[in-house]
């Protein structure tokens, strides 16, 4: 492995893969189980998201006939959006980071980020034509290219813009200090996890991906004030759920930190969810507002709120219970999502297990 | 003896307070200097800015000359900084993170050396574990083996003590002053283990509110030790005296 001639990156990018791969073979059976249930849970998603999309493809193409201009607008907007977030973290790995102090030129550093820049500006291009020529079929071949040109060269536009400087996050715990008074620990978790979840939710705008979802979950014909507020609500959301599974990396990066250290598991517990419980329920009530909102009976609605605290709850205790093994958290919900999904209705019967789980979780979580 | 680092009229602020202010540094080659100073002093930004990971407004900072901003390979070349622990990535094991910092540095394969010292350090059963499933031991020795890889003149590091087991302390202490004795290389390191500081270090120098407060030689530190004061004392007193003084 003498030198480099592409950015160590790469490279690391390379073995990271291996790594994963033998893995998830000496994991096998819980590696199949969560394939199962994602490729079930992916195929159930699909069906209701393709029912509104083909919805959609119909005011679309109204709209293409009258401005065939449009396709290049979508194409260059939708391009933007879902790669400005991979190429900025992209550059900035591959500029500072881990390899910054090494002796890498800066034409090796350049030139890796423009490979891999054209690369995804391809990659863009064939999503975005594709996507294009499903939702406005049947699409002539200049519509076709002009997707694909207007895409690449947005996917260009974005990767020349220069970032804003970084803010900077909360330094990570050390095994050390103010850590080390198990009376303190679960208050400095909050405090820590409460300081980075600030700094990513200041760092990072809308999510771009979640914006481009939740305006294809509306329906077409939506009422403009309608509209507005169901994309302003799922964009709330979708950000919401991202900052809970930011709090999760976080328990689990915290834990890394933290392993010498002898934190009782309910410590972990009440740290993680001090900091999370504002969002919980901001989460399950704003839910619970969209469900009365569409004219569900307010039974419904109580019900459905409590429900998503009490998944919050378990959440939080999976969380910090397989904080070293968090994949294990990702299967549980992918299992019970697709459990719920495939019985419908008939889950309910998993509900008053759910409460006997939470209750159980809680009392043996409580800070004695 | 010309220094090997020189670091002239060095400022920076952070959120509009200044965290260094106009600091000036020499260090020459053979010499084992520790940074020491209260909790938000400036040490890590300083190593921080010599290895490159954070700008300074204003100021110089070069290694044998060479500045990161007219010749980034030479100044690289001639630094070797520990990686910190909160930056080493969980999917490579420490071999693979060697190997990936072998070939940056333009070697054919981990030295020898590297190896010799990861056993010494008692990291070899740790070797081909994912980082992210080793202790914070075996992540910190592998961040500290990372900057000394290659043995580059000036060797930089930000609490290389820090979560190591006793034994891998006192090899890591040998080997740094092995290496200084020898005149291959210069460390900078920031501690707050002060004992390490009155040991071994060539010169101790207090840093305060991103200025030099006070700097000891070996003599002023072996002086302390026999007039029955120590560093710990000096360093109350000199921090008294500035603040008295402000």
């Amino acid at each position: 492995m003498a030198g480099f001639n592409v950015h160590p990156w790469l490279t690391h990018r390379r073995l990271a893969a291996g790594n994963r791969w033998r893995r998830w073979r000496r994991n096998q059976p819980e590696g199949s189980v969560y394939l199962l249930a994602s490729a079930i849970a992916l195929a159930i998603l699909v069906q209701p998201l393709l029912a509104v999309m083909i919805d959609y493809a119909g005011v679309l193409r109204s709209l293409l006939d009258r401005f065939p201009w449009l396709v290049a607008l979508l194409s260059a907007t939708g391009a933007a959006l879902g790669c400005r977030r991979p190429l900025m973290s992209m550059r900035e790995t591959l500029r500072c980071g881990l390899w910054c102090a090494l002796p890498l030129s800066r034409r090796m550093r350049d030139v890796s980020y423009a490979g891999l820049t054209v690369l995804m500006a391809l990659f863009a291009g064939a999503v975005m034509t594709t996507l294009m020529a499903w939702l406005a079929a049947p699409i002539t071949l200049p519509d076709a290219l002009i997707a694909a040109v207007s895409a690449a060269l947005a996917t260009l536009c974005t990767a020349a813009l220069r970032p804003k400087a970084a803010a900077t996050a909360a330094p990570a715990p050390a095994a050390s200090g103010r850590w080390s008074e198990p009376t303190l620990f679960p208050t400095l978790l909050r405090r820590w996890q409460r300081q980075r979840l600030s700094f990513h939710w200041r760092s990072g705008a809308m999510s771009s991906s979640g914006l481009l979802l939740s305006g294809l979950l509306l329906p077409a014909g939506t009422g403009m004030a309608v509209a507005v507020a169901g994309l302003i609500a799922m964009l709330l959301v979708v950000r919401i759920l991202a900052l809970h599974n930011s709090a999760a990396s976080l328990v689990v990066q915290a834990d890394l930190q933290l392993r010498a250290l002898p934190v009782a598991h309910r410590d972990w517990f009440a740290g993680h969810a001090r900091a999370v419980l504002p969002e919980a329920l901001l989460l399950s009530t704003l839910i619970g507002t969209a469900v009365y909102a569409v004219g569900a009976p307010l039974a419904f609605v109580l019900g459905t709120t409590l429900l998503l605290i009490l998944l919050s709850l378990i959440d939080m205790e999976l969380v910090s219970r397989w904080r070293r093994l968090p994949r294990r958290r990702a299967i549980s919900w992918t299992v019970l999502a697709t459990t719920c999904a495939v019985l419908g209705p008939q889950a309910a019967p998993l509900i008053p297990a759910l409460l006997l789980l939470s209750y159980f979780v809680l009392r043996v979580s409580r800070p004695k | 003896m010309t220094a090997l680092l020189q670091i002239e009229q060095l400022s920076v602020a952070r959120g509009g307070s200044p965290v260094l202010s106009e600091l000036c540094l020499d260090i020459r080659c053979g010499e084992f200097v520790g940074l020491i100073g209260p909790n938000g002093a400036g040490k890590t930004s300083l190593l921080r800015i010599i290895s490159t990971h954070l700008r300074a407004d204003s100021g110089d900072c070069r290694i044998s000359g060479y500045r990161e901003a007219d010749s980034p390979l030479a100044y690289r070349r001639l630094l070797g900084a520990a990686l910190a622990v909160d930056e080493l990535p969980s999917d490579l094991s420490p071999r693979q993170l060697l190997q990936l910092v072998a070939a940056g540095r333009e070697l054919p394969a981990v030295p020898e050396e590297t190896l010799e010292l990861a056993d010494r350090l008692g990291l070899q059963p740790w070797l081909d574990r994912a980082l992210g499933n080793c202790s914070l031991g075996a992540r910190q020795k592998t961040g500290l083996l990372a900057g000394m890889l290659g043995r580059p003149p000036l060797l930089i590091f930000d609490e290389p003590f820090n979560g190591l087991d006793p034994l891998a302390a006192y090899e890591l202490k040998s080997v740094l002053a092995q290496w200084t004795r020898e005149g291959s290389c210069a460390v900078l390191l920031a501690t707050h283990g002060l004992e390490v500081a009155e040991r071994l270090l060539d010169r101790a120098v207090l840093l305060i509110h991103g200025h030099i407060a006070d700097q000891w030689t070996r003599e002023q530190l072996a002086a302390l030790r026999q007039s029955g004061s120590d560093l710990e004392q000096a360093m109350v007193d000199s921090m008294r005296r500035r603040l008295r003084s402000s």
